[in-house]
């Protein structure tokens, strides 16, 4: 608690409980004052601005919306220049604006050589902005690696989209049919099968690809196989 | 003093300012002392003039203490209570600032507060041609000092305690209380013929002794400055006195801050 190395570490955590008698100036500059180096007005005003927090500086914390009392949070993390960011669920209580604008200024902390370390349940955000990705349950990480690693092509399935029939092939596996457009996977051996079916019936085909696969789903697998792997003696 | 405690200082100044229950718990003692005082002001006859200046600056004191004592426990309880204080102690601060701020903060209104109190006993001093006498002085620091006193058992008590049962233990638990068991084991243990009783009552005898010499003085030498407080007349001897009371309370205040720092470093905040 208190220790120096918070001079370089940031920390955002998951329910950010701030002094609700302050206004959203004086907390991000009271949060400011207690670095080595007091943070200047200047940069307290410019990321209150970059957070779109600069018209509710006069707002006392306790009358600000879940969203907003989060912006504060964020200000406040991002005040000093770090070398490791700590976010814990940092989405929470934004609205689809401000979850973008804080994913363009957590690219550009990035780029200027800041480690960031997200925790969130929010697979789809995190697969947006990270490189690194941990899957954790119980406490104990269970896979650990680059993202892209991890989201590598699956080389023995396609993923296809066409215009929708009566007689789909039993080897396309159907996962959605909808608006007169089917969209589901096929062995990669059947794929010279599948296009040859789909001209034969004059069928337009509006996808075709590797399948990828998501965070989701690989977060799913990791978390099945974990749970079905016979208990250690 | 370090830049990061004057900011701490500057907060608790404002959460004191801003908290509604301090302004009602204020507001409520202003009303009861206006109640009770403006009357007198205005009917006292010239003769009984001296004994309400005597009366007004008890009753100040009196009311720094209590709010003193509220301030110390509901700035600890809300920054605690509210997880707030995480947002605090994850920036490289060290947390015994924060404490030692709860501590000069408090300390400060308490002196703002004695010093209104000499305002007014002076200004009624004037205004009703009443010699000046150092003794409004010596009331006023000796009134510090209690807060003082009050205050840090109320911050050392909260650190550890609901603040409901930590005021409850400074109603209740007083060193009179343990002067007068004290007394009465001493007037048991005379008509005891066994061994084994008057060792156990030994023992107690021991043990309250003990709890009377923690248990905090809001006012040490009270007999011998009873005098001060009659005449407001202050002899050469008095200061002595006023300087053990006032030295007893800092190192009272340094002996709570210590184990309040070192109870909230070992705390899980974070």
């Amino acid at each position: 608690m208190g220790s120096p190395q918070f001079d370089r570490i940031a920390y955002l955590p998951e329910e950010p409980h701030y002094h609700l008698y302050l206004t959203v100036e004086e907390a991000i500059r009271y949060y400011g004052s207690l670095y080595r180096e007091a943070i200047p007005q200047r940069r307290v005003r410019e990321v209150m601005e970059l957070v779109g927090l600069s018209e509710f500086n006069d707002l006392l914390l306790g009358k600000c919306s879940k969203g907003m009392k989060q912006k504060a949070g964020i200000a406040a993390s991002i005040l000093k220049e770090c070398d490791l960011l700590f976010l814990d669920e940092p989405t929470r209580g934004l609205d689809p604006i401000a979850t973008k604008e804080f994913r363009d200024i957590l690219m550009q902390m990035h780029r200027g050589g800041t480690t960031i370390i997200i925790n969130s349940h929010i697979l789809s955000e995190v697969e947006m902005v990270s490189d690194h990705v941990a899957i954790m349950d119980h406490g104990r990480v269970l896979v650990q690696d680059e993202l892209r690693k991890l989201m590598q092509l699956d080389r023995n399935l396609y993923s296809v989209e066409f215009g929708a029939c009566a007689d789909v092939p039993e080897y396309v596996v159907v996962e959605r049919s909808e608006d007169g457009v089917i969209r589901g996977t096929l062995p990669s051996g059947m794929l010279s099968n599948f296009l040859s079916f789909a001209q034969g019936k004059g069928l337009a085909v509006y996808e075709c690809s590797l399948k990828k696969n998501t965070l989701e789903e690989i977060f799913m697998d990791v978390l099945k196989g974990v749970r079905n792997a016979p208990a250690a003696d | 003093m370090p830049r990061q405690l004057i900011e701490h200082i500057k907060l608790q100044i404002t959460f004191f300012w801003r908290n509604r229950l301090i302004r009602v718990i204020g507001l409520f003692v202003l009303i009861i002392l206006s109640v009770t005082l403006i009357p007198s002001i205005i009917l006292k006859s010239p003769e009984t003039r001296f004994g309400l200046i005597r009366s007004i600056q008890k009753d100040i004191g009196t009311f720094t203490m209590i709010v003193g004592l509220a301030l110390a426990i509901l700035t600890m309880h809300y920054h605690t209570s509210s997880r707030c204080i995480k947002m605090v102690l994850t920036k490289p601060c060290p947390p015994e600032w924060w404490v030692l701020s709860v501590f000069i903060s408090t300390a400060l209104v308490c002196s703002c507060l004695e010093l209104l109190g000499v305002v007014i006993a002076t200004s009624l001093s004037i205004a009703w041609k009443i010699p000046f006498q150092m003794g409004i002085i010596f009331v006023a620091l000796e009134g510090i000092a209690q807060s003082t006193v009050a205050f840090s058992w109320g911050i050392l008590l909260t650190a550890f305690l609901h603040p409901a049962v930590a005021v409850m233990i400074i109603i209740v638990i007083q060193e009179k209380m343990f002067y007068w068991l004290m007394i009465i084991t001493m007037g048991a243990m005379q008509g005891m013929t066994s061994p084994t009783r008057r060792f156990i009552s030994q023992l107690i005898q021991q043990l309250l002794a003990c709890c009377y010499m923690i248990i905090p003085s809001y006012a040490p030498f009270a007999d011998k400055l009873k005098g001060v407080h009659l005449s407001y007349r202050v002899f050469a001897g008095d200061w002595a006195y006023l300087g053990y009371i006032l030295g007893y309370a800092l190192l009272f205040a340094a002996f709570c801050y210590l184990i309040t720092a070192l109870i909230f470093t070992r705390k899980r905040y974070i």
